[in-house]
């Protein structure tokens, strides 16, 4: 059984699309049964509709890729009437994320989506994208807190904190995290990077830096899981670089109850139908009933 | 649907220094205009890569590819037997219009332009700017009422940009190439007029939003929403 319990309630797996890569589910509904997922994390939400940034926004790496989308979003109010219905018929476990610039921006958020029926909200104080744009708040463990604590009185629904990788000090975050109310943790975000054009001196972001995503990622982003795990008690959803079953493997091994697929659906939208039955397999030949059993096993 | 479908390389011809044409086995017959993305490799690099319909016959289809990076290295030493992941057909195509209709065409720019005029009722008439070598233009012929070629450096027609020899006179234009020769045909034609755009793509379904362009109707995905627009759509202050 690859079910899992998530804050009270039954995940069909622990294969979660992540946010930013997967839309709000309907560009891979024709290629899909998007049910089969154990979730999927909306496209990152603000208070006011944002048409993301300008200039490129794409640059492959060695195994990964850099992106400057800069949370193109039609707002939470546009998602709740636009996408909501859409995502809620999938029968899947859904996330809002939410990022922001202000903390009034993020109660605001939080305080609506809470009146909907998303299942969690996923508070994304890591995007590296936007200049006011949360990950500012993702990076110093008071300003974390503080918008943490800010939005803990809005909601009632479990409320996940989606970390950076840029934090000062990952396990002081996560911990501050946790203190300030949030159900669960989620990480990584994408790491801030740098690419230049040498033909023409510039950096290839207009915005200069961009998030570093995909396999290149991974080992770091399975490093730092594991450090939270040994630092929290709450729920992690552990993401950065997943590409095939084994990956989901290490990620609940290194201490994550779910995990999310990000990168790796541009590569093949239907990666984690493929990662679905591979974690079946897996189970079914070393005799796990509960993928419990070998959660945080590597201490 | 299917997503990624593993399909034989039937053919893979080098047509002159640097450009190549992949004849695939598939029995799709898509818009012309539409585009599917391809992958001969797994880890690096990563990120699959977005090609134009060249030509299809309903048991075959062809790629005009540039030799310009890592992925069309790798796609240039493919032999027959070898297999290529596919994704598509993807996009919106070229609406195909009736009457006088002229097809202007840059460098690698010219790839989706074949199957076009094969589809248009015509009469067609086709201005094909080259660099230095010229290429494909045997293949148009049997389609097309006129030719009319340019080469930047003179070795083959008129020495200069094609759009220098472009009359503003047909009933609609079709357009494909780098954006700064679209930018020059939209100056030269104030009638209809479809482009086909180029951006860096991440899933080339409409998912990432990593592809857009402004348009008049706010931003658009190149690869969901294009890559042909309406050149009136298009704003060109990025360039
Ligand atoms: C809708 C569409 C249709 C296209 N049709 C054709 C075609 O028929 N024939 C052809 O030769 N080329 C076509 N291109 C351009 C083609 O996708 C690029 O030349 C190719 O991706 C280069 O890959 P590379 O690995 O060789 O180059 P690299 O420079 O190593 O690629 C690095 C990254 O940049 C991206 N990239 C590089 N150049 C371009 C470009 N011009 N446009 C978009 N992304 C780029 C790659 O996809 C990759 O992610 C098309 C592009 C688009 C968007
Ligand atoms: C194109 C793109 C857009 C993204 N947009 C968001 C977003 O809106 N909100 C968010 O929390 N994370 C966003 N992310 C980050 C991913 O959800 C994920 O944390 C990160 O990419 C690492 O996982 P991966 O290596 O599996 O992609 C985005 C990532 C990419 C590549
Ligand atoms: S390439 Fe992803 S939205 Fe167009």
């Amino acid at each position: 059984m690859t079910t899992i319990n998530l804050f009270g309630k039954t995940l069909k797996n622990p294969v979660i699309a992540a946010s930013g890569t997967f839309g709000f589910g309907r560009e891979y509904q024709k290629y899909m049964d998007l049910s089969a997922l154990g979730g999927i994390s909306s496209k990152g939400l603000t208070w006011d509709k944002r048409a993301g940034n300008s200039g490129q926004r794409i640059f492959e790496t060695a195994s990964g890729m850099m992106n400057s989308i800069g949370l193109q979003n039609p707002s939470v109010l546009g998602f709740i009437k636009e996408e909501l219905p859409f995502m809620l018929g999938l029968d899947t476990y859904i996330l809002a994320n939410l990022g922001g610039s202000t903390t009034e921006d993020y109660v605001r958020g939080v305080a609506e989506l809470d009146a909907t029926a998303v299942d969690a909200i996923e508070l994304n104080i890591s995007c590296p994208n936007v200049k006011e744009g949360g990950m500012a708040f993702g990076i110093r463990c008071l300003d974390a807190k503080s918008i943490v604590e800010a939005v803990r009185p809005f909601t009632t629904k479990p409320l996940i904190v989606k970390l950076s990788p840029n934090a000062e000090d990952i396990k002081a975050m996560a911990y501050t995290c946790a203190q300030a109310g949030a159900d669960g943790l989620s990480l990584v975000n994408t790491f801030n990077a740098l690419a230049i054009d040498i033909m023409t001196r510039k950096p290839v972001f207009h915005n200069v830096t961009a998030g570093l995503s995909g396999p290149c990622i991974k080992p770091i982003a399975l490093r730092m899981v594991r450090d939270v795990a040994l630092t929290v008690d709450i729920p992690i959803i552990g993401l950065g670089g997943i590409t095939c079953w084994q990956d989901v493997i290490e990620f609940i091994m290194a201490g994550s109850t779910a995990i999310q697929v990000g990168t790796a659906n541009f590569y093949d939208p239907v990666v984690m139908k493929k990662i679905i039955l591979g974690i079946e397999n897996f189970m079914q030949k070393e005799g796990i009933k509960d993928l419990e059993e070998i959660r945080g096993i590597i201490r | 649907m299917e997503a990624y479908r593993k399909v034989i390389v039937l053919e893979n011809t080098q047509l002159t220094s640097d450009m190549y044409e992949m004849k695939v086995e598939l029995a799709d017959l898509p818009q012309p205009g539409q585009f599917y993305m391809l992958r001969a490799w797994a880890g690096v690099p990563y990120l699959p890569r977005p090609f134009s319909v060249c030509d299809a016959d309903g048991k075959s289809l062809s790629f005009l590819y540039q030799k310009t990076g890592k992925g069309t290295e790798i796609m240039a030493q493919m032999r027959s037997g070898d297999h290529i992941d596919i994704l598509g057909p993807l996009g919106k195509g070229y609406p195909l219009k009736e009457g006088n209709v002229a097809i202007i065409g840059g460098g690698v720019g010219i790839a989706p332009l074949l199957y076009l005029a094969k589809n248009l009722e015509g009469p067609v008439d086709v201005y094909l700017g080259f660099k230095q070598e010229a290429f494909f233009i045997e293949r148009f012929k049997p389609h097309v009422r006129q030719i009319f070629i340019s080469t930047e450096n003179g070795s083959w027609g008129h020495k200069g940009f094609v759009t220098e020899l472009l009359t503003d006179s047909y009933d609609a234009a079709y357009a494909c190439g780098n954006m700064l020769m679209m930018k020059a045909v939209k100056d030269k034609i104030d009638g209809l007029l479809y482009l086909s755009l180029e951006s860096h793509m991440a899933c080339g379904i409409g998912a990432c939003l990593g592809c857009v362009q402004k348009t008049a109707q706010g931003q658009l995905c190149v690869c969901k929403d294009g890559p042909v627009f309406e050149s009136r759509e298009v704003l060109f202050d990025d360039y």
